[in-house]
């Protein structure tokens, strides 16, 4: 059996792809299980066992000649056929697309043969949109900023691939020796993130560690990152000279680094592959979930780590992390932080039930959950409006599809839209939307009839979802719910 | 990201959409069009990106 597995975002979700590609490997033992990633990235795939074979995309040389004063499109093309036409040779028996991107869609398509079973996102032979699966089909509603999922992307890897996670997948790799070894006491800092609004200022890191110092002078600390963070670790050098630390920035690889953390007592950062490799290698972490990051998705899951979630990195107070970092080397649980547990969700976070009603309505939704209740009358009168549009595009439905047929997309489309306006005043309407819209993304091309019934199929089954928030008019008009559906 | 390298991007960009839409006007979708698309969207990946920096090459 031959299997191709399509990886082509950043390390630290080819880090997370990785306990669901050992479990891939548990389930075909004797399967060619090939991983296609970013050249760029090919760091992230080192020690990786699960994988018969490391495939690149080599984007920079595909579209090379594209980037020119008279762009070069036929040697392009002729660039993409070649790729296209080594990985069809394979003749894989299974692509699984753990990309979620429109590159990897149109790609999985090209290299699809008649019985290529498809996992993920694809293309229907018309070009449109496709998702190939139950998981893939909730990542397009409901993952990713803004979003209210809180399954982990780990998590949410392993279900698009159809395979049960085990304690044995968080296993650490046999690596080759590294030389980055230290005999004392010390922890890592990682210095950058992959984004600059998801990372803390130099001056910010440097007083954090001034702080930690003071209650902590024995213990070093090593800084890594890649060589764009260089002037960081410079920055945070100069500005405490009396912290003893050990600048690795730029120095190591991806290989390195799980021996570097495996020594280590803590693990300190931000959203970033270190607290991804620190799953495996067992390091507690302390994490600084800044910006548009969902620490749901992405946050350490290694034993006893910890996230501070903070919108911006003015908030961040450098002495709570510093007394935060010595409360996890003391083995206490540092207050008012959000903390690892092994569970799905894989978070504890202290929140009132409105805060976590979001995800209860996902719950409800996706994994047949009872409805959660709320008090919040916008929330309510938002299903009235969404459930008076549904009701009004079910019965332009049932005429279109006795009548004139020609009418099905302008109807749709403007459905869309304004259900799109609904969601943008009260947001908790875009659990809806999304999955109104992933559903839509699954009608398979067929005859105008066929898309018709699909889709008063599909807006029947919203009509349900939606109901249990649908109130009588006199008592929106009184704007009580009261916690009563 | 260099202004050069953005604006040789964007007229890439523009070119394989032209070539994809006369591709269209005289047949249906098929690999040469998909090829083209694939393309684009590779093209599209390393221009600046409103929430996130590009992960491609």
């Amino acid at each position: 059996m031959k299997i191709l597995v399509l990886q082509l975002a950043r390390l630290g979700d080819i880090f997370q792809s990785w306990p669901a590609l050992r479990a891939l490997r548990r389930a075909h033992p004797e399967a060619q299980i090939d991983l296609m990633v970013r050249p760029k990235f090919a760091g992230a795939v080192e020690g990786l066992e699960a994988i018969s074979n490391c495939i690149f995309l080599t984007t920079e040389q595909i579209i090379k000649p594209l980037i020119q004063e008279a762009p070069d499109l036929k040697s392009s093309l002729d660039e993409i056929s070649q790729t296209i036409l080594k990985l069809k040779d394979q003749n894989y028996d299974q692509i699984i697309n753990l990309s979620f991107s429109p590159v990897s869609s149109y790609l999985v398509h090209a290299l699809q043969g008649p019985s290529t079973l498809i996992t993920g996102y694809t293309r229907h032979s018309d070009g449109f949109f496709d998702i190939s699966g139950e998981i893939s089909t909730y990542f397009y509603a409901q993952v990713g900023i803004g979003r209210m999922n809180r399954f982990h992307l780990t998590d949410l890897m392993a279900g698009v691939m159809g395979v049960e996670l085990t304690s044995e997948d968080w296993q650490q790799p046999m690596m080759t020796e590294s030389q980055f070894k230290l005999t004392e006491d010390y922890i890592v800092l990682h210095v950058g993130s992959s984004e600059a609004q998801k990372s803390l200022p130099a001056f910010r890191w440097a007083r954090i560690l001034h702080y930690f110092h003071e209650k902590n002078p024995s213990i070093s600390v090593v800084l890594v990152g890649s060589k764009d963070e260089l002037s960081i670790a410079e920055l945070i050098h100069e500005h405490c000279p009396q912290v003893k630390i050990i600048n690795w920035v730029g120095k190591t690889s991806m290989g390195d680094l799980f021996s570097i953390l495996t020594q280590s007592r803590l693990l300190v950062g931000c959203d970033s592959a270190p607290m991804h490799i620190a799953g495996f290698t067992k390091t507690p972490c302390l994490n600084l979930s800044l910006g548009s990051v969902n620490f749901w998705e992405t946050g350490p899951r290694s034993p006893r780590s910890f996230i501070l979630r903070r919108p911006t990195a003015d908030q961040v107070l450098s002495d709570s992390v510093s007394e935060a970092m010595t409360e996890i080397l003391e083995g206490k649980d540092p207050g008012g932080l959000i903390k690892y547990i092994p569970e799905s969700p894989c978070f504890l976070m202290e929140e009132s039930k409105e805060q976590k009603f979001g995800w209860e309505l996902i719950l409800a939704l996706y994994m047949a959950y009872p409805f959660p209740r709320t008090e919040n009358i916008e929330f309510f009168q938002g299903c009235q409006k969404l459930h008076q549009i549904n009701e009004v595009i079910l019965e332009n439905l049932n005429v279109v599809s006795s009548k004139n047929l020609e009418r099905l997309k302008p109807i749709l489309d403007r459905s869309d839209e304004i259900i799109h306006k609904l969601a943008e005043i009260v947001p908790l309407l875009r659990i809806y939307s999304s999955w109104l819209k992933a559903e839509r993304a699954r009608v398979k091309p067929g005859s105008i009839q066929d898309t018709i019934q699909a889709t008063i199929k599909m807006h029947h089954t919203l009509s349900s979802l939606i109901r249990p928030y649908v109130l009588e008019e006199s008592a929106l008009a009184q704007g009580g719910a009261h916690g009563q559906i | 990201m260099s202004q050069d390298l953005e604006q040789y991007l964007k007229a890439a960009l523009l070119k394989l959409e032209t070539a994809y839409q006369d591709h269209m006007k005289t047949k249906i979708y098929d690999q040469d069009s998909e090829k083209l698309k694939i393309l684009i969207e590779l093209v599209k990946e390393q221009l600046p990106h409103e929430n996130s920096s590009s992960p491609a090459c």
